[in-house]
């Protein structure tokens, strides 16, 4: 059945379908952790009940989140033995101990805390149950911290000896090695590309439930929270993606033509170019629209500074760059929408129409699932842009693959597409389905009751007695206000 | 009623003395690690049996 095919290119694609659909889980379990401590900060602080809903109602869908992020996590990891072995003996005494801390911070961090966060409530006690949503946080942003590093240091390597038979080893000093050139632009940009991406799920879903009832206190609290974030994160982070790019210039200036469609050198000034249809083939760039000079503004923030193009790289040196000029594009473009929605927000919220701004909520919601193809986009941009290497100027990728024919490698692609597409369609449409439920008071279980009797005198069961109904006391709708 | 219950937990929770209630934080903890190393384990036995 896969005769005919590469075995490399089969390794590459699994590597992609697996990573890809692996990193939309952390992207929102990132963000949602850090949400969910500052919910439980909030409720703790104000006693607020609204905070402790909301926490409950995502809670549900982080712990769904997390555990298909940690499956599909595994799996990359037994991959590297796999279908990569050249690439892991040679990288391995560099990049293992790295991804070993990763496993650690996952295991005894984020998940062992996670059962805390899950069922420990009417155990711990709420301070101890606060320092375990901390910790689940904390562990999300640690396990980004080694994986980024080791991608980074693929990226960017440095700090590594060269043995006689052709293994990296540590030199002198981890820090060089964990704190390579391109780390801290990575993982400002990945983790605020995780909160970017679930401040517009929370808010899709709050704008959803506004939709259909606009007195949903709520849905209101976490769009206004979702919003504010948008407003506020948006920005940085493309101040965060600009800094990047020019640390990329800096390293990999291969990825950054590729990325801009620069074909040719540019020694008056780069035009920025908005459409085209890259041709590897030709070495030009067909149907081109771009605004003169401005690529020479944003990259050397110079209006006719001379900008080398990938005629100046050899062609066996080249990415291929159709995909990494359009992932680009959409990744900009993306980040330039949740701008707008950011600003559109405090607009409205300036005008007092935050919650009754239909349009607004609409564009909330198409907006929802934006920061998943946004990274997505952003991950290709880099991945497919650092090529033909595996380890950025050392190792080629078409040298790092283990020595597999292709029915092996398809194979395990195809086993890989069923199970992923049976196994991860039913926790998404779980997902969507706590989604679409609007949150409520009395969540979960939720302390509704609190400010009012259990039960009202006589045979008729009290408004009370049916936490979530719209018919909720005054003192408690109050409370969730 | 199960808010109401669960709000009565949450007090009883609070008041239970600091020792206790760590003690339970560490076997939760303890169970969901072992319950994440299941996981992996059988991930690695269906990859590389």
């Amino acid at each position: 059945m896969f005769d005919g095919l590469d075995a490399l290119l089969l390794a590459r694609i699994q590597f992609a379908f697996t990573v890809s659909f692996h990193f939309f889980f952390p992207a929102f379990s990132i963000g949602l952790a850090s949400y969910l401590a500052v919910l439980e900060g909030l409720w703790l602080k104000t006693g607020k009940s609204v905070y402790l809903d909301l926490f409950k109602y995502w809670v549900k869908i982080f712990a769904i989140v997390f555990a298909m992020g940690v499956v599909s996590g595994i799996v990359m990891s037994y991959q590297f033995g796999t279908n990569w072995s050249v690439f892991s003996d040679l990288a391995g005494p560099v990049i293992g101990p790295l991804m070993a801390y990763e496993v650690l911070t996952a295991f005894f961090l984020e998940a062992g805390f996670l059962g805390v966060m899950l069922f420990g409530m009417n155990k711990v006690g709420r301070k101890l149950h606060f320092f375990a949503t901390l910790m689940v946080a904390a562990g999300t942003f640690v396990s980004a911290f080694w994986i980024l590093s080791v991608n980074s240091w693929m990226q960017t390597p440095v700090g590594y000896e060269m043995a006689a038979n052709g293994q990296f080893l540590p030199g002198d000093s981890w820090i060089a090695i964990i704190f390579n050139p391109s780390f801290p632009y990575r993982l400002v940009h990945t983790v605020l590309a995780a909160y970017l991406t679930t401040a517009f799920v929370v808010g899709g879903v709050g704008a959803r439930h506004l939709l259909k009832d606009r007195a949903n206190s709520h849905a209101r609290k976490m769009f206004s929270m979702a919003m504010w974030m948008a407003t506020l994160v948006a920005p940085i982070q493309i101040m965060a993606g600009d800094m990047h790019g020019l640390n990329t210039m800096e390293h990999q200036p291969a990825k950054v033509m590729a990325m801009e469609g620069h074909y040719e050198s540019h020694p008056d000034g780069a035009p920025f170019y908005v459409f085209g249809i890259p041709n590897d083939e030709e070495q030009r760039l067909d149907y081109a629209v771009g605004i003169p000079h401005l690529s020479s503004l944003i990259l050397k923030h110079e209006w006719d500074a001379p900008l080398a193009g990938l005629d100046t790289i050899p062609d066996d040196e080249q990415p291929p760059v159709f995909m990494v000029f359009w992932a680009f594009r959409i990744m900009v473009a993306i980040g330039v929408a949740m701008l707008g929605i950011g600003l559109w927000s405090l607009f409205a919220r300036w005008r007092g129409r935050l919650y009754e701004w239909n349009l607004l909520h609409r564009a909330a919601l198409v907006m929802a699932p934006s920061g998943f193809l946004a990274v997505l986009c952003g991950w290709i941009t880099t991945e497919v842009g650092r090529q033909p290497y595996v380890i950025y100027g050392l190792l080629r990728t078409a040298d790092a693959a283990s020595p597999l024919d292709a029915p092996a490698v398809g194979a395990s692609l195809l086993a890989f597409i069923v199970v992923y597409f049976t196994v991860f369609s039913v926790g998404i449409w779980y997902i969507m389905r706590l989604m679409s439920a609007a949150p409520k008071v009395g969540e979960m279980g939720a302390k509704r009751g609190d400010t009012g009797p259990i039960r009202t005198a006589g045979i008729t069961p009290g408004p009370t007695q049916n936490p979530g109904d719209a018919d909720v006391l005054p003192a408690a709708k109050e409370e969730a206000e | 009623m199960r808010s109401s219950n669960e709000v009565v937990a949450q007090q009883e929770a609070g008041e239970r003395p600091l020792l206790q209630r760590l003690g339970w934080m560490a076997a939760i903890w303890l169970a969901s690690v072992a319950t994440l190393g299941a996981v992996a384990m059988v991930i690695r036995w269906w990859l590389a049996p």
